[in-house]
């Protein structure tokens, strides 16, 4: 068998030499197969796809007769050879040093040091220090497990490296799936290798380092021209962190924050604790201190435990001494120290938790109402908000002055609806702590709040970092509510309290009684404070659009009550100045209202006295009369949520393409048309039509140069204005002249905030989450910010963020994106956040811990060399420049003590030991002399290795162990 | 013809500029190739379908066509939502209609909620005699970014070419229309299944 590729037997020339492979036996058909996958690996450049951590791994299947297996080839590559792309046989063109060994052996030889180990996608590498190898592992059912069956799996992997010119290793993984238990042979080269392990879980042979060098020595040869050399690690684990070096930012409780800040500020808070709630209240954010509350950071420390690493890279047998009874392997005499510090993998997040436990509320189709059990309107009795103040009356009933009217409203409190006289029932959030958010919520309330709302939304922090500010100005595309104001507040209490303070449940109640509370402002023409002022942006989310919304319908109302009031001025006085439009006018009007015609216009133009007028309308007078022509006051469109505007598109739209459809569709929208025209005619008595146009739509007015009488310029409608029926001349016709004031409104507020507030009221658990996730997330997005920018260090934060956090929040509202494209930007924002927020607790963590070590150098030098690591984000080993004798190895040794000091082994520090390594691992190589490679026979004219692992109750060892094949 | 499963996408796109200078047209010529003189000047806003082939692939337009009067402006800007191009008109014979542009502008960068909507200036009316040159017009689209076409919806002149590379234009954006087909509303009946599969509707 001397193929090296598989024959197509039917293509062949007849006239070729022939071979019948008709016949060939299964297992000359599983090597055939391997032979094939080998020498395609060969030729294969590095693909990007097949690279993880700088291990290209390929993976197929072969079956054995019915025996499936996976026959997967692993080979490191450099970030050189990434970048170039060059092909793995490219790569492997051997580097001529003397004598010609494989890869594999000139590893062996290499003085690069073991520790700390690369990552890897396979045991076996770190084993046997390989880079380049395959492996056999069974599919089936059951593992390899028979020897007979190892043995005929390894003369296969034999004669398929033999037939090909491949010079690495083949692994059979024997035994359990579990074990990592693995066989191999090489063959290249006039080198013959055997990979062998042994794995024992009660360990019977002696362990300590002389007895491993007797078993190696046993093995080549006992009468050696060279000393071993011998590679040693211990490892020595430290599980509990004493409270001195614990990091946990853990920060204060939501209720402290709000309460405190309120009743400090009334002044009624206790001296003693004070000074203690002044200072949690200052982990809270500095930027947004008066605005976010985002928790942020893990409950614990994010690292688990502490593994230290004594090593000793080189030694040779002659002059160490490591047995039962004596050892020279002391932490103290490592040369080398390394420490790794394990990650808590059941860590709390808290910022992760808040995301998270919203985005939970995504399928609880469940109304606030079935929540509580309770509806909302049984509390909407009349007395609602005038009686039963019960609670509040303590509260110094302040009296503040309202923007825009001169009235004064009590403070903005109401019962609520868990009201302590009526409620059998505990409410989800206690009333104390109801208190405390409305009064976050509407800090208007309070004579003297705590947190008031800034007078602007758009106020820049003071960031440092470029990172940071590129970062902020990127997250400004984010359509959620603007920076700190009410909605953002909102979203971020009723984070924290389904986080920590009793989820749906608590959800569900906070939700109602933000509700109750803005009809109670409604009922009191309150505006609602933290909030831009009007028509709804509809570049927010949709909940600020809506309760903007709101604030317009309040505004309106408020207007109207002034109104109300100047009429009732004026009626007491007796007569108006001429320009105010009062009232009266208007009653004058009506009564010639009904005779108005065509027919006579001119001459009841004379008696009618003009209403609603703005001003003058340039030196245009009109047509008819000469009059100087007059803009009316005129109604401002109806402010629109987008929802709405959308289900009126939508309307709009299924009106149909054809012309009827247009008509319907200028007939839908010509209601603001009529109003104007009808404030035009009551503020222009005697006014036709062509003196609308001329103010309405000039370029419809086509003038000549002649003048008439009153000096107008002479001229006509444009054709358009002029085709009868027309819509234009239709309305004109049907309109009436009425002022704006005796109009009916365009925008019906009384009518429109009754529709916010009943929607407010029929939402879904879903409903709030999707409300609230826009300005989640956005506020999470700021807070990681914000944590960066306060680091002592430059904390990349992922570019792609805001682009993602923008691109998530335009998945809510009316418009919105199908449930697994949301749930995908979603996962990938989330990730994203809490990768940050996992870093920066790390980064804190380790500063608290080793505050000597430069963090930035170690992270640098991890980007610099990251084909050596892990994807952590800290390096897997750090490596304790000057050992034992460091600061930072004094500090890990004062880890130690505190931690047997809390476990009570210790009585003092004294008698502190680092006692027995949890792990040893022993690498011993032999390496012949120059002198005898190319002479001698056996094992001992061939580099040989051996490394083993010892722990409490298992011992794992894994030999390379080569013969020369050609000499013989 | 093909059907509307075949769509690649639906665009949706404004026509906006000064009362009068032809915008109800310029969408009549495109859609119905007519022209009517006697068009009656459009109250708030009017909207019109129609498909188009760009390179092989079948673009629904939904076009919506705006009152240029300064009283509606107030009323208008709402259907500016979601828009992925905008047809700016003016009107060749008007140096008025010309001189106003720059606030449609601004109101199209303050409404528009897709940020990097592809706008078009067009000079209408060349049929008649012209008080705008081509080289000022020229000069605003190229100081505001937009694409410049003259056209006549009297003579047909430069209409469809105006759509058609709007058109393409948006198509070749990235980020603009890759995800429309789960924006807005549907304009075919089929509709109402699509719109189930958007969790706000559950």
């Amino acid at each position: 068998m001397k193929n090296s590729e598989p024959v197509d037997v039917l293509s062949m020339d007849v006239d070729d030499q022939f071979e019948d492979f008709t016949t060939a036996s299964d297992w000359e058909q599983f090597t055939a197969r391997l032979e094939q996958l080998l020498s395609e690996w060969l030729g294969k450049p590095v693909e990007p796809e097949n690279v993880t951590n700088n291990w290209v791994v390929i993976q197929e299947k072969v079956t054995f007769s019915d025996f499936p297996f996976n026959f997967s080839y692993y080979r490191r590559v450099t970030t050189a050879e990434l970048n170039d792309g060059s092909s793995i046989m490219e790569s492997m063109e051997p580097v001529n040093t003397s004598p010609s060994y494989p890869p594999y052996i000139l590893r062996m030889l290499s003085s690069e040091p073991d520790f700390p180990p690369c990552s890897t996608p396979c045991p076996v590498s770190e084993f046997f220090s390989l880079e380049e190898f395959a492996v056999l592992t069974s599919t089936a059912a059951e593992p390899v497990h028979k020897e007979s069956r190892l043995k005929l799996l390894l003369s296969s992997a034999c004669i398929a490296l033999n037939n090909t010119t491949c010079n690495f290793p083949i692994f059979i993984q024997y035994h359990g799936w579990n074990q990592n238990y693995y066989y191999g042979v090489a063959e290249s080269g006039g080198v013959r290798t055997a990979f062998q392990m042994i794995r024992l879980k009660s360990v019977m042979i002696p362990t300590y380092l002389s007895g491993l060098i007797d078993v190696f020595k046993s093995k080549i040869g006992q009468s050696l021209s060279a000393p071993i050399i011998i590679t040693a690690h211990f490892f020595y684990n430290m599980n509990a962190w004493h409270e001195d070096f614990t990091y946990d930012s853990f920060p204060p409780e939501l209720f402290d924050v709000l309460k405190v800040e309120h009743t400090e500020n009334s002044g009624v808070s206790g001296e003693t604790d004070k000074e203690s709630t002044r200072v949690s209240i200052n982990q809270w954010s500095q930027f947004y201190s008066q605005t976010t509350i985002i928790p942020f950071g893990s409950m614990d420390d994010p690292f688990s435990s502490l593994e230290l690493v004594c090593g000793w890279p080189t030694l040779t047998d002659d002059i160490v001494v490591d047995s039962s009874t004596y050892t020279d392997l002391e932490p103290e005499n490592s040369p080398e120290w390394h420490f790794s510090l394990k990650l808590d993998a059941n860590a709390d997040f808290r910022l992760r938790d808040v995301i998270e436990g919203i985005w939970n509320l995504n399928t609880e189709y469940v109304s606030i109402k079935d929540v509580l059990g309770k509806s909302i309107e049984d509390n909407e009795d009349t007395a609602q908000y005038t009686s039963a103040l019960d609670r509040l009356t303590a509260d110094p009933v302040s009296q503040l002055p309202v923007a825009g009217i001169n009235t004064v409203i009590g403070s903005a409190h109401r019962r609520l609806l868990y009201s302590p006289s009526l409620y059998s029932d505990l409410p989800p959030i206690s009333s104390e702590n109801i208190d405390a958010s409305l009064r976050f919520l509407f800090p208007d309330a309070d004579p003297n709040p705590s947190l008031p709302y800034p007078s602007s939304f758009d106020r820049v922090p003071d960031l440092k970092k470029d990172a940071t500010i590129n970062f902020w100005e990127n997250l400004q595309g984010v359509k959620s509510a603007p920076i700190g104001s009410l909605v953002w507040r909102l979203a971020t209490l009723i984070g924290n309290l389904h986080a920590y303070n009793g989820g749906n449940m608590a959800v569900a109640h906070m939700w109602t009684e933000f509700v109750l509370e803005l009809r109670y402002r409604l009922e009191k023409s309150t505006l609602i404070c933290g909030l831009e002022r009007g028509a709804p942006n509809s570049n927010s989310c949709l909940l600020n659009q809506k309760l903007q919304m709101l604030n317009c319908c309040i505004e309106k109302k408020i207007a109207r009550a002034e109104k109300e009031n100047e009429k009732n001025v004026s009626e007491d006085v007796e007569f108006a100045e001429p320009e105010q439009e009062s009232e009266d006018d208007d009653e004058f009007f009506d009564c010639d209202d009904t005779i108005n015609s065509n027919a006579n216009e001119i001459a009841v133009a004379k008696f009618v006295k003009p209403t609603g007028r703005l001003r003058k309308c340039g030196r245009l007078r009109l047509l008819n009369t000469g009059e100087p022509m007059y803009i009316p006051i005129t109604q401002d469109p109806a402010p629109l949520t987008e929802d709405v505007v959308e289900e009126q598109a939508k309307i709009l739209v299924e009106l149909g393409n054809d012309a009827e459809g247009s008509e319907m569709r200028a007939k839908m929208m010509s209601a603001s048309l009529l109003s104007d025209m009808e404030a035009f005619k009551a503020a222009n008595p005697g006014a036709i039509l062509e003196d609308f146009v001329r103010w309405y739509s000039p370029r419809d007015w086509i003038e000549s140069d002649d003048i008439d009488k009153f000096g107008n310029k002479i001229g006509e409608l444009s054709a358009r204005m002029k085709v009868p029926g027309n819509l234009w001349i239709d309305v004109w016709s049907t309109a009436q002249s009425v002022p704006v004031r005796r109009q009916k409104r365009l925008f019906d507020d009384t009518r429109e905030a009754e529709k916010v507030l009943h929607w407010m009221g029929n939402q879904t658990l879903s409903d709030i989450c999707h409300l609230l996730f826009p300005c989640i997330v956005h506020a999470a997005a700021l807070k990681v910010a914000e944590e960066a920018e306060k680091l002592s260090l430059d904390y990349q934060l992922p570019v792609n963020l805001p682009q993602q956090v923008s691109q998530l929040s335009r998945c809510f509202g009316h418009i919105c994106g199908s449930a697994s494209e949301t749930n995908a930007a979603k996962n990938l924002v989330l990730s994203s956040l809490s990768r940050c927020e996992g870093e920066i607790t790390q980064i804190r963590s380790f500063q608290h811990k080793f505050p000597s070590i430069d963090l930035t150098k170690i992270l640098k030098a991890k980007q610099e060399h990251k084909e050596t690591y892990g994807p952590d984000f800290l390096p897997k080993h750090i490596k304790i420049e000057g050992g034992y004798r460091s600061d930072v190895g004094k500090t890990i040794r004062e880890i130690f003590i505190k931690e047997q000091c809390v476990s009570h082994l210790l009585e003092s520090e004294n008698e502190f030991k680092f006692g027995k390594p949890a792990k040893r691992v022993f690498v011993l190589k032999y390496i012949p002399p120059k002198s005898i490679a190319n002479e001698s026979v056996g094992y001992l004219c061939l580099p040989q290795r051996m490394s083993c692992l010892v722990k409490e109750d298992l011992f794992v060892s894994a030999g390379t162990f080569s013969l020369r094949t050609d000499l013989g | 013809m093909a059907s509307s499963d075949e769509i690649l996408t639906t665009l949706k796109i404004l026509i906006i500029g000064q009362s009068g200078v032809g915008k109800s047209s310029l969408l009549l010529r495109f859609t119905d190739d007519i022209f009517d003189p006697d068009q009656p000047a459009t109250i708030g806003v009017d909207f019109k379908v129609k498909t188009l082939s760009i390179d092989g692939n079948l673009v629904k337009l939904a076009i919506w066509d705006t009152a240029g009067q300064e009283r509606f402006r107030t009323l208008t800007p709402s259907y500016y939502r979601g828009a992925q191009g905008a047809i700016l008109v003016y009107d060749v014979s008007s140096r008025a209609s010309f001189e106003r542009l720059e606030p449609w502008l601004q109101e199209l960068n303050t409404y528009a909620t897709k940020s990097n909507i592809v706008k078009m200036l067009v000079g209408n009316k060349i049929d008649k005699d012209r008080v705008v040159t081509r080289e000022e017009g020229l000069q605003f689209a190229r100081r505001h970014s937009m694409l410049f076409i003259e056209a006549s919806a009297k003579s047909k002149e430069g209409v469809q070419c105006a759509f058609e590379e709007l058109v393409q234009k948006v198509i070749q954006t990235p980020g603009l229309w890759e995800s429309d087909n789960r924006q807005g509303f549907s304009l075919q009946r089929g509709g109402e299944e699509a719109a189930s599969e958007s969790w706000c509707s559950c």
